[in-house]
């Protein structure tokens, strides 16, 4: 019989929380962290909106020899996997270090790269932080956890865009389920509000110049957003046998690429991985309930997303709530996937629909049911989480509810 | 439209033909940026291109979203800005 897979854990920082119980508060009040940006003066920014991450102190989270070592997105890494872990109720103490990994967005810690560059430009140039390398690497998050946690299994970053995180769970699902690895913690991270790459995505004109509306008729972008979303995942006869809390069940992952477009999304390869998953998991379409979409609020995006769940579901489409919490937390980016998976995992285990907010008129090119601007409660069965990245890295995990 | 205007509108066209591949007399009233084969990436390197050119800033949310948009209308929108420009420099001297 074929190992299952059980989330035994979630944690989240973002706009729209501090933790998971936060964000489930979020979720169902359809509270929005998206703000106007703090301007400095000779920013050059135009950008008005940021999802940021307000009154985050890390002295409060990590000492300061810790601290030199971590860059922000790093930080909320590490906050998001303890939360996790912390939820799993002694997984670690009744598992082998080296039955459980670590499997991470491969962020870049954009942050301490800015910093070593102003300081290399400024005249005379500065010295860099002694620990700027280990900061910036793109598997520093997956080693801060490793370390943090004594988890001595495989452990890597993965990278794929706005994939990334959920390229890594799946990843850490098909690990468990192909009995590599026993147990993982998993998910992804982001800290991207530096002026270098803020700017670099003004110049991508993908930005929203209000606010992010998901499959609404006048969305104009994304919002940029920081934070991280981290799940515990653990082989079901082990988490039952010690009597662990199982929050839900990963069944089933489907990935591909395009092959195509840097960044216009295709539409029938993303079909192919939502369809993918389903076959993964054995489910049919008739069998999902629920849908967390990519949902970025750029035109496109959601127009593509939209055609490909039609191709999927076809006229069922209408009668399956399909929410983008981007609405809500931003576009976290590498982190993206995993807070998906955070409103995904909550959504099934307190049967609430969570909202897509700022939607203000229906598009017909996303003909669907967002479950506009108010959550909703209703016993969902199974569940997809999308994720659709530059670069044409098609993403789509499948769950169940904890039976 | 000035002597000037008509001088910038022969040079933007020849950018946005560079660009497309193609050859600037194809280009009528009714050609969208996409019927030359632009993509929308495409587009963002050509308003880069011409932000660079004319020192302009080039906005998010004006008519140059879609590469739906006709060659006309763009270079039109872009001498606007170049005009608006000009008249805010010679009112600042």
């Amino acid at each position: 019989m074929m190992r299952r897979v059980a989330i035994t854990g979630i944690g989240a920082v973002s706009s729209i929380g501090a933790d998971s119980a936060e964000h489930l508060a979020s979720f169902r009040a359809g509270r929005v962290g998206i703000k106007p940006r703090i301007a400095t003066p000779g920013d050059g920014l135009r950008v008005k909106m940021l999802s940021r991450v307000d009154d985050f102190d890390p002295a409060a989270h990590f000492d300061r020899r810790q601290l030199s070592f971590l860059d922000r997105s790093s930080q909320f890494a590490l906050v998001a996997a303890r939360e996790a872990i912390a939820q799993t109720g002694g997984l670690l103490e009744a598992m082998a270090p080296e039955r459980v990994g670590v499997q991470f967005s491969a962020t870049v810690g954009y942050h301490s790269i800015e910093d070593v560059y102003v300081a290399a430009s400024s005249s005379p140039p500065a010295r860099p932080h002694p620990f700027t390398v280990p900061r910036g690497m793109a598997s520093s998050a997956a080693s801060q956890i490793s370390m943090a946690l004594k988890i001595r299994g495989p452990s890597f970053g993965v990278a794929s865009a706005c994939s990334s995180a959920t390229h890594a769970m799946g990843l850490a699902f098909q690990m468990i389920r192909g009995g590599v690895i026993d147990a993982a913690v998993t998910g992804g991270c982001e800290a991207p509000f530096t002026n270098g790459l803020i700017s670099s995505w003004e110049a991508l004109r993908v930005l929203s110049v209000d606010t992010c509306r998901p499959f609404s008729a006048g969305r104009s972008g994304l919002v940029l957003g920081e934070g991280a979303g981290a799940l515990v995942l653990e082989e079901m006869e082990h988490a039952k046998a010690r009597g662990a809390k199982i929050f839900a069940e990963i069944v089933g992952f489907g990935m591909n690429a395009d092959a195509a477009d840097m960044t216009a999304p295709n539409v029938q390869n993303a079909a192919q991985a939502i369809s993918a998953a389903l076959a993964d998991a054995g489910l049919d379409a008739a069998e999902i309930d629920y849908v967390s979409a990519h949902g970025t609020g750029t035109l496109l995006n959601d127009k593509s997303e939209a055609a490909a769940l039609k191709h999927v579901f076809g006229a069922r489409l209408r009668d399956v709530p399909v929410s983008s919490t981007k609405s809500m937390h931003g576009h976290c980016l590498s982190a993206s996937g995993a807070l998906g998976m955070v409103a995904t995992t909550l959504a099934l285990r307190e049967g609430l629909v969570p909202p897509t907010m700022n939607f203000t008129e229906a598009d017909p090119d996303c003909d669907l049911d967002c479950v506009p601007n108010q959550a909703r409660q209703k016993a969902l069965g199974a569940a997809l989480c999308n994720s659709f990245a530059f670069g044409g890295l098609n993403a789509v995990l499948a769950v169940k509810a904890a039976a | 439209m000035t002597t000037f205007g008509e001088s910038q509108r022969a040079e933007m066209l020849a950018l946005i033909a560079a660009e497309a591949s193609i050859d600037p007399a194809v280009v009528q009233a009714s050609t969208t940026v996409a019927s030359l084969g632009v993509s929308s990436l495409d587009l963002i390197e050509i308003i880069f291109r011409l932000e660079s050119e004319y020192g302009i800033e080039i906005p998010t949310d004006g008519p140059l979203g879609t590469p739906e948009v006709t060659v006309f209308a763009l270079i039109d929108h872009v001498l606007e800005i170049v005009a608006s420009k000009a008249a805010a420099v010679s009112s600042d001297a």
